[in-house]
């Protein structure tokens, strides 16, 4: 993100004094003491993101009522795959590393619509006016920037220097994060979830207003076929490839600042077998990204804090934001059937995380659909 | 017919008491290894909000939040971090 100094940081603009938010003053939503020009004074008791439960909910309340189930304010994610990979042993011990290093990374009403992310800083995002779309660049990308960002905007280039192009939705498409992840999604109005990946995909490539005949009768493509429909998801033709990291830990300093160390990362195009396969995701086949998560990333709080490390994969479900109409998978048949090198085998699984085989079992694929002759 | 009557009666109390007795007994479930919950599962109703109050006075924190000299000269950047963190975020 573009950097921000610090009195701009606070900054406001007349216009924003002209909004309907400004009438209520500052001090209603923020606290602090007016009637003094003292900074000290004047900021005492002052609330940087004020709760919206006591300010938004008494015009926004259907939002505010739901807001609470957003993936973004639970951290829900964080808890089931940790819960998966620890025990009732460890817990205490991995939720002291939450503290430390994840919990910072959620979200409320103010850090979309009026700031940018305090996880980056902080900032005004436009003086104090309320931004009924926030600026993607400045909100979603300051915390999705290291995958989602550079997939979708094409800043990725694989080992051997070929540029991955941007997501066709992005370019040409020109379209924003908020053309499919919609106000409902961000909000938590589609009900609660343990995880982004439960219930079914949304958003959903066939869905109403954007790839719905897909697969239909009137579909020209021939590689649509029942079966690719059936078996394989949209991304596994469609998706460039995409980044993958390796060996996240976490620890703290001497003085107690938390810090983390990542192997560098690896961008890389794999098809796994489906582990949440489910008649909302039916597909045999998926794309599968390595996450940042080791047996040991958590070893600075204790030993072994993951002990059931191996019930969930590291190369895991995945939709990469690189999607192209063309891709190498889509050149012929036999540019995917019989080609192993594009499939997540046992054998690459030994070269890349040795120790991680059994974790991923169940995305292994063993036997790669057969050369069509 | 009264005698008919009790004997309908006796039945439907004979049938009461079998069913009672013929109830199988309940296995209780295994402990669960479920770990802790996780927090939040659940919308939690949002209370009856007033509109805040905009009874306090803002003007002189609009008046400093708006000149730039002000801010200029007053805001600072909070302590930046000892930056340890290697690789991708």
């Amino acid at each position: 993100m573009p950097p921000v100094e610090a009195w701009e940081k606070v900054f406001l603009d007349d216009q924003a004094l002209g909004d309907a938010h400004a009438s209520l003053g500052c001090i209603a939503c923020h606290g602090g003491v007016g009637g003094t020009t003292d900074k000290e004074q004047a900021h005492q008791g002052i609330i940087r993101d004020p709760d919206p439960a006591q300010t938004c909910a008494s015009c926004h309340k259907s939002i505010v009522g739901t807001y609470q189930n957003s993936l973004h304010v639970t951290l829900a994610g964080y808890y089931t795959v940790l819960r998966a990979r620890g025990s009732e042993e460890t817990w205490p011990q991995l939720m002291t590393a939450f503290d430390n290093h994840c919990d910072n990374c959620h979200s409320s009403c103010g850090q979309c619509h009026v700031s940018r992310p305090h996880l980056h800083g902080g900032g005004l995002l436009a003086k104090h006016k309320f931004k009924k779309i926030p600026p993607m660049n400045l909100t979603c990308t300051g915390c999705h920037g290291t995958r989602v960002n550079d997939e979708y905007k094409g800043k990725n280039q694989t080992a051997d220097g070929q540029k991955v192009p941007a997501d066709v939705h992005f370019n040409p498409g020109g379209m924003a994060c908020f053309a499919c992840h919609t106000g409902d999604q961000m909000h938590g109005a589609l009900g609660v979830f343990n995880h982004r990946y439960d219930g079914p995909p949304d958003p959903s490539c066939t869905q109403a207003g954007c790839h719905e005949n897909i697969g239909g009768p009137d579909d020209p493509v021939a590689f649509h076929t029942k079966p690719h429909m059936e078996k394989v998801q949209c991304q596994v033709c469609h998706a460039a490839p995409y980044k993958h990291c390796y060996n996240c830990h976490v620890q703290l300093s001497d003085t107690g600042i938390p810090y983390f160390k990542v192997d560098p990362s690896e961008i890389l195009f794999k098809i796994g077998r489906n582990p949440i396969q489910s008649p909302d995701r039916p597909w045999e086949y998926v794309v599968v990204r390595h996450v940042p998560i080791s047996r040991n990333s958590f070893a600075y709080y204790g030993e072994n804090l993951l002990p059931n490390f191996d019930a969930r994969e590291t190369w895991t479900y995945a939709t990469p934001h690189t999607i192209q109409r063309r891709t190498p998978q889509t050149e012929s048949c036999n540019s995917c059937h019989g080609n192993a090198s594009l499939f997540l085998t046992e054998d690459f699984v030994r070269q890349r995380t040795p120790d991680e085989v059994e974790a991923n079992r169940n995305v292994i694929v063993t036997k790669v659909p057969a050369r069509i002759p | 017919m009264r005698k008919g009557i009790w004997l309908f009666l006796g039945g439907l109390l004979g049938l009461i008491l079998v069913g009672c007795l013929a109830r199988p007994e309940i296995t209780p479930l295994p402990p669960s290894p479920m770990l802790p919950a996780v927090p939040t599962l659940a919308a939690t109703p949002v209370p009856p909000t007033e509109t805040p109050s905009p009874a306090a006075d803002s003007s002189t924190c609009i008046a400093c939040h708006t000149s730039e000299e002000t801010l200029r000269a007053l805001a600072v950047e909070p302590e930046e971090a000892e930056h340890l963190s290697e690789g991708e975020g």
